[in-house]
């Protein structure tokens, strides 16, 4: 049987048409591809400047662990019936509980001793805090910051405290601690 | 269609989780344990009024408590009187008593509430403290609120109820030694 040269063309010609066909059923059309650009380029515009922010640690855990060791420090003066301050190290990257009387690390409370950069601390190793009180800066060298009295009240005194970036000296956060008080309020 | 359709929504959705997780973090919110919070109030009422004698009255948000029997007299006078109170405003339980300069500067303050007139003191409570005559100390600061109700079957025994994010704790406010009023 011989097959007639039209009867080809004609062959070749249909199964052309179901390529062409199958490959414009597996392709996008141009506006579903400027839907899915557009799509991406609003999530990218929404998103980034969320992760820009999420990039730098939250100052969050430094705030909780001194209000921890405030209420630590009001329990330790309650239950041994003496003063109790709070001290901040000279490098302003550390802090402890203690006994009023002095200010040396070494007559700190059992495990009461903290520093930016260690523990749950870690992202900050290289942070400092910036302290003011009652609108002056905290004395160079050790400091006593916060004092409770044997019935477990604080002193009069408001705080500000400033968590300090590495980076250009930025100011990350900045609370306040009102006076007879313990809270760390965010400061705007 | 389809696609583009799903991908808004994935896309949406993580926006979304880092839109919390950067609200979190910048915006902190203070969490509070109210088995700590009503705990260290407690340890703290033991210290600041460690012979009161009995809640003469609990609802609420205040108790009403008989701190000492100063003018010996088994009644009950205004110095001997400290109130808790909780403030929803800063969310501080605070216990407040007439500052000792008050009623030295004025003694007709130093007035016989009798039994039965206990409610009354709620209100002089707020005289005083609009014209800064009260003495304050801040018991907790972590709550999200504090109500006070009467022990069922004992007299001059409250409960607190510390609520917090997630749970609550009750406290028993029981003296040492009960001792009520006899008129």
């Amino acid at each position: 049987m011989t097959v007639s040269p039209l009867h080809l063309a004609l062959q070749r010609r249909r199964s052309e048409r179901r390529l062409s066909e199958q490959r414009g059923a597996s392709a996008f059309t141009l506006i579903e591809i400027l839907v899915v650009v557009m799509v991406l380029g609003i999530l990218a515009s929404l998103a980034l400047p969320t992760l820009a922010g999420a990039v730098a640690p939250l100052p969050r855990p430094v705030a909780d662990l001194i209000e921890n060791d405030l209420r630590l420090a009001r329990l330790d003066a309650m239950g041994s019936m003496r003063e109790t301050v709070l001290v901040v190290g000279e490098d302003r990257r550390r802090w402890w509980l203690q006994p009023a009387g002095g200010l040396s690390q070494e007559d700190a409370l059992p495990a009461s001793l903290r520093a930016l950069g260690f523990d749950s601390l870690t992202p900050f190793a290289a942070h400092r805090l910036s302290i003011t009180v009652n609108g002056e800066e905290l004395p160079d060298g050790d400091a006593a910051l916060v004092r409770f009295d044997s019935e477990g009240t604080r002193d009069d005194t408001t705080i500000l405290l400033s968590l300090i970036s590495p980076v250009n000296d930025t100011e990350v956060a900045r609370w306040r601690i009102d006076p007879r008080r313990t809270r760390l309020r965010d400061e705007e | 269609m389809i696609s583009a359709f799903l991908l808004s929504i994935v896309g949406a959705a993580v926006v979304g989780f880092l839109s919390a997780l950067s609200t979190g973090g910048t915006a902190r919110q203070h969490i509070s344990d109210p088995t700590i919070e009503s705990t260290l109030a407690l340890r703290r009422l033991q210290v600041l009024a460690p012979d009161f004698r009995s809640v003469l009255a609990a609802a609420d948000q205040s108790a009403i408590l008989w701190t000492s029997d100063r003018i010996a007299s088994r009644s009950v006078h205004l110095s001997e009187v400290a109130l808790l109170r909780f403030d929803p405003d800063t969310e501080e339980l605070l216990l407040e008593s007439v500052t000792p300069e008050a009623l030295f500067a004025d003694r007709t303050l130093e007035q016989e509430f009798l039994i039965g007139q206990y409610d009354s003191i709620l209100g002089v409570f707020d005289t005083l403290r609009l014209d800064g005559m009260l003495d304050r100390e801040v018991l907790s600061e972590g709550a999200d609120s504090i109500e006070f109700s009467a022990a069922v079957g004992t007299s001059g025994v409250a409960n607190a109820t510390f609520v917090g994010a997630d749970s609550s704790a009750r406290v028993r406010l029981a003296p040492e030694t009960l001792e009520e009023p006899l008129r």
